[in-house]
């Protein structure tokens, strides 16, 4: 047989298509803003820029490790809103090592938010978007309940390290591990297999011996990790917290997840397209803001992109 | 003798009251190919699901190497070393072949990450050890169905169980990748694997086969060695039952008018593949076969719910177009469709409503819904039908499923249909409100519409067809007229057995 001998067939861009058109559109855009603003090409820019996604950024690659499984979680939000007033209560700007247990018990809300969640949906064999609509109104309550009115202060010296630290590189680097270490998950582990499986044909997957239930579990619990993750830096970036801050987490989430090419019916996508999908939704933001244009117009247009990518993604999937 | 590896004792298994399973053994040696028979609903599926971990036995032991093995779910199957290739592919079309078939099972390096080099030398290996050769980094849904199957196959064959079950893997595949597996199925049996093996294809059984289990309406029929029987022993353990009298003698006048014919429908992916046939006036024709050759397709292609390539379809020689159901609904051609709950009712909402839903352009007042004329009308189907109801503003869910097939049977009837297609009409329903639907089903042929009824039941196909058309992968592979129609003959047909080979079996 000839099949044996014939070399491998290259298929780096077949699967990577998707990724590829959406960096492309991603620079072409940036060449555009940049005609507009002689200032888009410079390093404080950029740092600025990062900064601003950074939350965005973690709770997407959260929404997108939860939509590979087929599955959606509208409570994101609510965990950040609720992660971010935590951070804050708990913190004691003034003590020198007052940020550690404040930063760890946070995280393990996080944690348990997502576990909430998992359980719910796996146990109860409940759809995640029900499912997640109730948590949400939980947790943003519970954030509520601890700071009806936006305020407090974070430890002084662990704020200006997370958002200005090791000159001024301290945001770049944590979002370079954490998307490391979410992008292996995904394209190099068992797990991120696994995961996708779960979303091409979860009964397949489970025919095929697999824990289903717990991947999914785990799923949802990594998710509240990284919303506390966007938590903490919104603390430290706001030097208070806002119970009110979440609100739009859910939608914006999804939106950077699916403009960065990652299917809504699951299994199809990449981390590295929702950085760019966030990049992309926060440079037209900055555009509308430079053009004057009313922060309410803003949402007409997310929706709006939403739309387009969601429409894009469907003629892709008939083509 | 060899060594027993399996042994099923007293599996009974029910699906919401109804038996598929009533008290059956089953049992396998080490290194044979153990091949399972019967009619559709025999209860195959059902046990080797229960043995995979699929479904669970509502009563009776599972002894897996002489130990008493409980199988809750596929992973428990997956170590005891049971494997299942499913009829209904278990590959992920979003993934390659190879994330397929190493999924969870991936080789990994030190820091706990897939080692793809080892994944591209373990799956050449495994290819050339099977001689299955596959593009590994393909996506799934790029392959055509052949060689899914056979990924299908490596999938389960890298797991290396002792046991596998293959439920009708060669459905899609080609004489020479049958051959290329029966090779595989040879070689893993040499090394004291045990194959169970699921075919219709009665050819196939008597090349690889080294004992067959009958089962028949869910209960254990025999175990023989294949080699001491033949074709005919064994079509005759799959069959023979008794008739039951619930059927409306045959006395309807048969004109020879026709009626209703297709011509040469032919669909896309060859799931109808050139059927041509006609009913004449005052005449049931039945659609029968194994499962999944066809039969509903062709149904839905003829009520314009399957896209068809080419063909025609004529009622009382007019030439007709059923690009979508709606054309087919105008044109007078209704169908009752297989699945009751899912095609033909909304089961939350009233009686009324689903009764009148296809026929509301009938009862308007202007723009709005006459309700007078609606209940009226309603009324009128539920005594015509007999449907036993409460209320008509109650919900379709609250009806048994008989009288539920019967609104369903209602709301079409309300379009005054020249065609009426019926789709397994009595599947889950009791006798008593089968036998009304073959009274009903007796007075619409008598009233001059075209009746044609698809069913794996052959009782009923056997009771009710003034001729039976079979079909075996696509086509319609015979047409049995009035006293040839007997199980064995559609049997015969509906397995491919060629008709050459059918006479020469006649006169034996």
């Amino acid at each position: 047989m000839n099949v044996t001998v014939k070399k491998r067939k290259n298929y780096f861009v077949q699967r990577n298509l998707r990724t590829i058109i959406i960096y492309v559109f991603l620079f072409v855009m940036m060449l555009v803003v940049s005609i507009f603003n002689d200032k888009f090409f410079t390093l404080g820019n950029f740092k600025n820029l990062l900064r601003t996604v950074f939350p965005l950024i973690m709770v997407s690659f959260g929404q997108t490790l939860i939509i590979l499984t087929g599955g959606i979680d509208l409570s994101l939000g609510g965990i950040v809103a609720l992660t971010n007033v935590v951070c804050v209560v708990l913190m004691k700007p003034d003590s020198p090592t007052g940020f550690i247990l404040p930063v760890i018990v946070t995280l393990v809300i996080g944690l348990l938010a997502g576990v909430l969640n998992g359980l719910v949906i796996t146990r109860g064999r409940l759809a995640p978007i029900i499912v997640t609509l109730a948590t949400d109104a939980i947790f943003s309550g519970a954030a509520l309940y601890m700071m009806p009115n936006p305020g407090g202060s974070v430890h002084r010296a662990f704020g200006k390290f997370l958002t200005r630290g090791i000159g001024g590189a301290s945001p770049l680097i944590l979002f370079l591990t954490i998307f490391i270490v979410v992008r292996c998950l995904t394209n190099r582990t068992s797990f991120g297999r696994t995961l996708r499986a779960i979303g091409g044909n979860e009964g397949a997957v489970y025919s095929t011996g697999i824990k289903v239930d717990r991947v999914k579990f785990l799923t949802y619990a990594i998710a509240g990790v990284l919303c506390a993750v966007a938590g903490i830096f919104l603390s430290a970036q706001m030097n208070s917290a806002d119970a009110a801050i979440g609100k739009n987490y859910a939608m914006n989430s999804i939106t950077t997840t699916v403009v960065g090419g990652t299917a809504m019916s699951g299994a199809i996508g990449d981390p590295l397209g929702t950085v760019a999908g966030a990049f992309i939704i926060a440079i037209i933001n900055n555009m509308l803001n430079l053009f004057g244009v009313s922060s309410f117009y803003q949402f007409v247009f997310q929706g709006l992109i939403l739309v387009a990518a969601l429409s894009l993604n469907a003629l892709n999937k008939k083509g | 003798m060899s060594e027993q590896i399996l042994k099923m004792v007293n599996i009974t298994k029910r699906f919401a009251g109804i038996v598929a399973l009533d008290q059956v053994h089953f049992s396998c040696n080490r290194g044979e190919v153990h091949v399972l028979a019967g009619e559709n609903g025999a209860g195959k599926s059902t046990i080797l699901k229960i043995l995979s971990g699929i479904y669970k036995a509502d009563e009776g032991e599972i002894y897996f190497n002489d130990k008493k093995a409980t199988i809750k779910n596929p992973e428990q199957a997956q170590k005891l070393g049971i494997a299942m290739v499913f009829q209904e592919l278990t590959l992920i079309g979003e993934l390659t072949v190879s994330e397929n078939i190493y999924l969870s099972i991936e080789p990994k390096n030190k820091l706990g990450l897939i080692d793809q080099k080892a994944v591209n030398k373990q799956i050449q290996t495994a290819m050339d050890k099977y001689g299955i050769y596959l593009e590994p980094d393909e996506i799934v849904n790029n392959l055509p169905i052949a060689k899914q199957q056979l990924a299908e196959i490596l999938k389960i064959l890298v797991r290396d169980p002792d046991l596998i079950i293959l439920d009708e893997p060669t459905s899609a595949l080609a004489r020479k990748e049958v051959d290329q597996l029966f090779q595989i199925i040879r070689n893993l049996t040499a090394n004291g694997k045990t194959i169970i093996f699921i075919s219709h294809r009665l050819e196939e059984v008597f090349a690889i086969g080294d004992r067959v289990t009958v089962f028949k309406d869910g209960r254990f029929v025999d175990t023989c060695n294949i080699c001491d029987i033949n074709e005919d022993d064994l079509i005759r353990m799959m069959v023979g039952r008794s008739l039951q009298n619930i059927f409306p003698h045959k006395n309807r006048k048969i004109d020879n008018e026709i009626i209703f014919e297709v011509r040469l429908l032919l669909d896309h992916d060859k799931k109808v593949n050139d059927v041509s046939f006609n009913v004449h006036r005052g005449e049931i024709l039945c659609v029968a076969g194994l499962q999944g050759h066809g039969q509903s397709e062709l149904l839905n292609a003829i009520s314009g719910l399957h896209p068809l390539k080419s063909g025609e379809v004529i009622i009382s020689g007019k030439k007709i177009s059923v690009k979508n159901s709606g054309q087919a609904i105008e044109n007078g051609i209704a169908l009752v469709p297989a699945d009751r709950k899912s095609q033909g009712l909304m089961l939350e909402l009233a009686i009324q409503h689903n009764l009148s839903i296809s026929s509301l352009g009938k009862r308007l007042k202007g723009l709005f819904i006459d309700s007078k004329a609606e209940s009226i009308f309603c009324s009128s189907i539920v005594e015509q039908l007999a449907i036993k109801i409460g209320k008509v503003t109650n919900p379709a869910n609250s009806l048994s499923g008989g009288n539920q097939q019967k609104v369903v049977l209602g709301k079409e009837l309300a379009t005054n249909p020249k065609v009426i297609l019926f789709d397994e009409p009595t599947r889950g329903i009791d006798v008593e409100a089968k036998r009304e639907f073959y009274n009903i089903m007796d007075s619409l042929a008598s009233q001059g519409v075209a009746v044609i009824m698809n069913s794996s039941d052959l009782m009923e196909v056997i009771g009710m067809a003034d001729r039976v058309a079979v079909m075996y992968e696509g086509r319609i592979s015979g047409i049995l007229q009035k006293e040839e129609i007997s199980e064995e003959a559609i049997m015969r047909y509906a397995m491919g057995i060629t008709e050459k080979y059918f006479e020469a079996g006649e006169t034996a």
